[in-house]
């Protein structure tokens, strides 16, 4: 049997949602596996969709009660949950060793970074600096700054209505103009439209779910698909050698060991290249939105 | 239709993991009977007889020093379906039923002159009562005054007429 506490509704609610998320997320995935889905609207559809929608229908009520488990539900999870895997445990302990982990893997993933970004000077600004984001369409929204650091680091901070653009001594030391600019439209793109609002109401949605190892790698997923997309937005009616180049100069300077650093840059560099494999036209926004509302009604009935 | 395009291969992802669902939420009991056999908990009275295959008995008469609500329902399946519902205030009260023949009475029990084929005895500070109820053999265990005790076993009435 599994822990009494498994059925305390915080516990029961936690696990519903990585059940839930867990479950959208292997169809989801096989979905876009089938047709070799690309960066697109229809790829962050699909990842807002598998962010939200398991807090939602692992809100429903009365799905815990007993009756609900053995007679109504289509999976009662507490019978896998209290199968043996040896030495005394169950896969629940394992559910939930995985679980800490998640959450340890948030903590170090999307909170401490917050904490670790170097001072900026926002008044005494390079003349090359100050020249180069000329070229940039409606520079003078943006408050520019320059972080005191060696590595190459271009960067967003403020709100929409005081956005800031970052740029450190290492990539202005390493980076050329034509570089240095495309960069800084990437930059950019992350305050067009409704970007930063929908990036950052994910973020608190994924940390609310910090357990959630389903949402780590959904939340993952989605900010590359960010980079995508402005990496698109900025190469727009440009060359795109430019800001490949820049992204590869980041690369090099990365530890062999940030594997996960290293793997979201040759993905950018694969898609900005044209060699990614995938193409985002095979499914449509209104196909993402039906097949939500088909989970929407369907993982009720997995308890 | 164009709209829709690439929905369908969604449809038969779908399709076939919640097929795979359905086979271990009916594989699950059959390869590991012992998983499904409890004891396990339940949070209210209203779910047992689904569970049990009959509806439990419950005193109409419950002092307030017994609490308002159970403190713990209990249900273990195999080898036969059996209900403990415990209620823990000032006093305690708990009562065991499952389906079967009597079960062996101490000797020093007597008939309760209230309660036809309803025997009770005291054990220290326990007073401990034992009927037949239909196809039902229900236990009773309490430290209420023997007065309430009294009253509660002849009180005691299927939950499903008592709602």
């Amino acid at each position: 049997m599994i822990p009494e506490y498994w059925y305390l509704p915080p516990v029961a609610y936690a696990w519903q949602v990585t059940l839930h998320s867990l479950l959208a997320g292997s169809v989801f995935f096989a979905w876009a596996r089938h047709h070799g889905l690309g960066s697109g609207r229809p790829k962050r559809a699909i990842l807002c969709v598998l962010l939200v929608l398991p807090l939602v229908t692992a809100a429903i009520p009365g799905r815990g009660s007993a009756a609900f488990r053995d007679t109504v539900a289509w999976l009662d999870s507490a019978r896998v949950l209290s199968m043996p895997v040896g030495f005394d445990l169950h896969v629940a302990d394992v559910a939930l060793l995985v679980g800490a982990v998640a959450l340890l893997a948030t903590v170090w993933q999307e909170v401490l970074p917050i904490f670790r970004h170097a001072r900026a000077d926002f008044s005494n600004l390079p003349e090359r600096l100050v020249r180069i984001v000329a070229a940039v369409p409606d520079a003078d929204r943006f408050q520019l700054g320059v972080l005191r650091d060696h590595r190459i680091i271009l960067a967003t901070s403020g709100t929409p209505w005081a956005p800031r653009l970052l740029v450190s001594e290492g990539a202005l030391q390493d980076l050329d103009d034509d570089e240095l600019l495309a960069t800084l439209l990437h930059e950019r793109a992350h305050w067009n439209g409704r970007r930063w609002l929908g990036t950052h109401a994910l973020y608190a949605i994924r940390l609310f779910q910090c357990w959630n190892p389903a949402a780590l790698w959904t939340f993952r997923t989605y900010a590359v698909e960010v980079e995508a997309a402005c990496d698109a937005e900025a190469t727009a009616a440009r060359d795109r050698k430019p800001l490949i180049r820049a992204l590869l100069k980041v690369y090099e300077t990365l530890e062999r060991n940030d594997v996960a650093a290293r793997r979201i840059l040759r993905l950018r560099i694969d898609e900005l290249r044209g060699v990614s494999g995938t193409h985002g036209a095979e499914v449509s926004v209104e196909a993402v939105v039906l097949a939500g509302v088909v989970m929407a009604l369907l993982l009720p009935w997995i308890v | 239709m164009d709209r829709l395009k690439g929905f369908w291969p969604f449809l038969g992802y779908t399709l076939g993991l919640f097929v795979a669902l359905r086979l271990l939420h009916v594989a699950v009991p059959v390869l590991h009977p012992e998983l499904h056999r409890g004891p396990y908990r339940v949070a209210r009275i209203e779910e047992t007889p689904p569970q049990l295959g009959f509806s439990p008995w419950v005193p109409y008469y419950r002092p307030q020093r017994l609490g308002l609500r159970p403190s713990e329902i209990t249900i273990t399946q195999q080898p036969a379906p059996r209900i403990v519902i415990a209620w823990q205030g000032d006093s305690f009260l708990r009562l065991t039923e499952q389906r079967g023949a009597p079960r062996p009475l101490p000797p020093h029990s007597r008939p309760l002159t209230s309660r036809p084929g309803a025997y009770w005895w005291r054990d220290k500070e326990t007073l401990h009562a034992a009927l037949q109820a239909n196809d039902l053999w229900i236990a009773v265990e309490t430290d209420l005054p023997e007065r309430d005790f009294q009253r509660v076993v002849d009180t005691l009435r299927p939950f499903e007429e008592l709602r």
